[in-house]
């Protein structure tokens, strides 16, 4: 029964070897070439990673304690928010709007309301992001400050290069660093499980 | 697509693609093709340090008029490595 046994055995591991051997070559060189071809996307996805997640941190995004002044029933008309902030904001990110002129929703990227903190966020559309912070209440502009984050985030996601198609900038490379954790994993534990099987098998 | 972003992305992904290939069984090309190869790495490797820095350093979108940061960010991934295979060959050999 035995002697029946152990030639398929023997032959199966060899078949198993030679199966993990190639396995191991395609690893390694998709390991090699993915993590060559993503590296400078890679490592700008990482910086730009930590400087958004430490945004509030560095002043990249503008942090602006308030208390509300009044009721959020009272707050002042969308409009006049808007008509606030941009009066507020400098020239070069209002393009030919001045004062007196009906508010130009193209200059306007969103509008943030906070009810708790009893402002509103108006940010513009200008290569800098500029950012509004005015009192729902009163009307008072805040703060005045680009958001430095909005144009990390979009180079962080591809964006920057031509809108939203451009992210599978960064997919290729995500897709790469996923590829080549696996096959590092792969190419550092595989040898050790064969020269386990490999003693098993002398044994 | 702008001629500026087309560039960047040969520079990006195209360019380490071709050192891969050119970087194969390295030892047995020839002297100045090996000079070429590590000049280009030097400048890819310089570029790519660059075009981060001209990325985050000022977090606002470019513009047409800037061309130093445009030859920076986008340019010099494609333009450097050539110069840095280039320079290698030229310059006098150590050896």
């Amino acid at each position: 029964m035995t002697a029946i046994m152990t030639p398929p055995r023997v032959a199966r591991t060899d078949v198993g070897h030679k199966r993990r051997r190639k396995l191991s070559r395609v690893a390694f060189y998709v390991h090699l070439w993915l993590g060559v071809l993503s590296t400078i996307a890679l490592i700008a996805i990482s910086v730009t990673g930590i400087l958004l997640n430490h945004k509030r941190g560095l002043g990249l995004m503008p942090d602006v304690p308030h208390e509300p002044t009044g009721d959020f029933v009272a707050a002042l008309p969308i409009e006049r928010l808007a008509y606030a902030a941009l009066a507020a904001a400098p020239p070069e990110a209002k393009g030919d709007w001045k004062d007196g002129d009906a508010v130009d929703i193209g200059l306007i990227d969103r509008m943030d309301v906070r009810p708790r903190n009893g402002f509103v966020k108006v940010r513009l559309r200008d290569r800098a992001s500029m950012e509004m912070t005015v009192d729902l209440n009163t009307g008072r502009v805040i703060h005045v400050g680009r958001r430095a984050d909005v144009f990390l985030e979009k180079l962080h996601s591809g964006e920057i290069f031509g809108g939203v198609p451009f992210v599978i900038i960064s997919d290729i490379a995500a897709v790469a660093l996923v590829l080549t954790l696996i096959t590092g994993y792969w190419l550092w534990l595989v040898p050790k499980l064969s020269r386990g099987t490999r003693e098993e098998d002398r044994a | 697509m702008t001629t500026g972003v087309f560039v960047f992305l040969i520079g990006l992904y195209v360019f380490p693609l071709v050192f891969l290939w050119w970087g194969h069984h390295l030892k047995k090309k020839s002297p100045t093709s090996r000079r070429a190869f590590w000049g280009a790495i030097a400048g890819h490797c310089v570029a790519g340090t660059l075009a981060l820095f001209a990325g985050v350093l000022f977090p606002e979108e470019w513009d047409a008029q800037e061309r130093i940061r445009g030859l920076l960010g986008l340019w010099s991934l494609t333009i450097f490595p050539v110069v840095g295979a280039v320079a290698a060959v030229l310059l006098p050999s150590r050896a």
